[in-house]
């Protein structure tokens, strides 16, 4: 993919906005900021905007979904016609079914579905702002979302991402990284355990350049972690 | 509950499990955003959390629907509940039950027995269960109604004694409340007060200064 005017994305090895390869954007995480629903979360992460709503667990409809062994994730993810330059299109589309499936399938691990047996939670991430990187920031404030809704987990989900551009591997692309840049990898793990619960990839890596994408997007999302934890505690400190 | 608040996944030490704690790896991990509670065993107290029902919880249900022999009830659960005419020891027709209870009406039941693939089943066989037809009925968080009960109903009691209203706690999380026109009122206060403050020490002797704030 071309470059607007041959620009690149790295002057004299540095990124354009002057982050290291291995820092994340500005990252701000809040809890609670819905009345309505059972738990909510803003997260921003630099010019990315998303709030989480969560639901339940709760009677789940239509009925043909209900599990006998576990609660159903259901993962509503949507993008406002405003927060992408040429304005989206309303209504779900092939891309927002996709992120919401990989990302209800992300959180899934992490929660004990097993006690709520027929039960469905409702969980509705949507993206104001979008500056790259929304399907990991969802799931960073969704998983806030659902702790602060008093679901239990056996960890937060934590995401972020990493890729590739002019042939180095950097942590938490943005827009202009992501358009023009060779490739991305959102990853969502559970932090505590290590274990990984969403790895996509959108371009080519060596095996190689693989591992290092997992090397830094495991750091980048302990550091996220430890925001949405801070998010969470600082609600009640007294 | 006046314990450090912890995040799911959080580590916890060692210990016995207690309610809403796991064990990986020989360490207690945290299932819920709460409060971690002192002494054995290591249990944590949700902020929030969703009433399931358990045989035995007393509970105030709302009527939902009535059929010819049973009753639709919301009891405030992911799982809503069902009133059959056959645990209702009163003289009732058959296609008639709205006329005992009708969609809106709260009364006090027991959760009688729970069944894989099968609704709740409720009961009105205890002593007062039946229709609450006076009084009004509060909704609470259901996390906060061991508090709100108290060890062996004392806060229960505590509630009674202070503000003249009778009070009846439901493990669903509904709280309902009669008496005159100003024990109401304070009833309701106090409840809500022990909502707000349930995280505190010597909640009965702050509900107490309270209480006596409100005459």
């Amino acid at each position: 993919m071309s470059k607007p005017g041959g620009e690149t994305l790295l002057e004299n090895g540095e990124r354009l906005d002057g982050r290291e390869r291995d820092e994340l954007r500005d990252v701000g995480i809040e809890a609670g900021v819905l009345d309505r629903a059972d738990g909510s979360a803003y997260v921003e992460c630099g010019g990315t905007k998303i709030v989480a709503a969560v639901y339940g667990p709760g009677e789940l409809h239509p009925r043909h979904l209900r599990d006998p062994e576990r609660a159903v994730i259901r993962y509503t993810y949507r993008m406002a016609p405003f927060s992408v330059d040429e304005r989206k299109r309303p209504g779900p589309g092939r891309r927002s079914r996709e992120i919401g499936k990989v990302s209800a399938d992300a959180l899934k691990p992490a929660v004990f579905t097993e006690r709520f047996p027929n039960a469905g939670i409702e969980v509705y991430v949507e993206v104001i702002q979008a500056d790259a990187g929304t399907r990991v920031t969802g799931l960073t404030a969704a998983s806030v979302a659902m702790a602060d809704a008093g679901i239990p987990m056996r960890d937060l989900v934590s995401a972020t991402a990493a890729g590739k551009i002019e042939d180095q591997i950097v942590l938490d692309l943005d827009q202009k990284e992501d358009n023009y840049g060779q490739a991305d990898v959102p990853v969502a793990m559970m932090p505590s355990t290590g274990e990984i619960t969403l790895l996509q990839m959108d371009g080519d890596l060596t095996g190689d350049e693989l591992s290092e994408v997992l090397e830094l997007t495991e750091r980048g999302c302990n550091e996220i972690y430890e925001l949405q934890r801070e998010a969470l505690k600082g609600r009640y400190a007294e | 509950m006046t314990g450090e608040i912890v995040v799911p996944g959080e580590e916890l030490g060692e210990g016995s499990p207690g309610r809403n704690v796991y064990e990986r790896g020989g360490a207690l991990f945290s299932c819920v955003y709460g409060f971690l509670t002192e002494g054995e065993p290591v249990s944590v107290i949700p902020v929030r959390e969703k009433y399931i029902p358990s045989e035995g919880d007393q509970v105030v249900g709302v009527v939902t629907g009535v059929k010819h022999a049973s009753w639709g009830v919301d009891i405030k659960s992911p799982y809503p509940a069902v009133l059959h005419i056959s645990r209702v020891d009163r003289e009732l027709t058959q296609g008639a039950l709205d006329e005992f209870l009708a969609p809106g009406d709260a009364f006090r039941a027991v959760v009688d027995e729970i069944e894989m693939e099968r609704d709740p089943e409720l009961s009105l066989d205890c002593g007062r269960c039946g229709p609450l037809r006076s009084g009004r009925v509060l909704e609470v968080e259901p996390a906060r109604v061991p508090r709100l009960i108290g060890r062996d109903g004392d806060m229960v009691r505590t509630f009674r004694s202070l503000t003249g209203a009778d009070v009846f706690v439901g493990n669903n999380g509904r709280v309902w409340i009669e008496g005159d026109k100003g024990a109401e009122r304070r009833a309701a206060a106090a409840v809500e007060f022990v909502v707000e403050n349930a995280h505190k020490e010597d909640l009965t002797e702050k509900v107490k200064v309270f209480v006596e704030e409100l005459r």
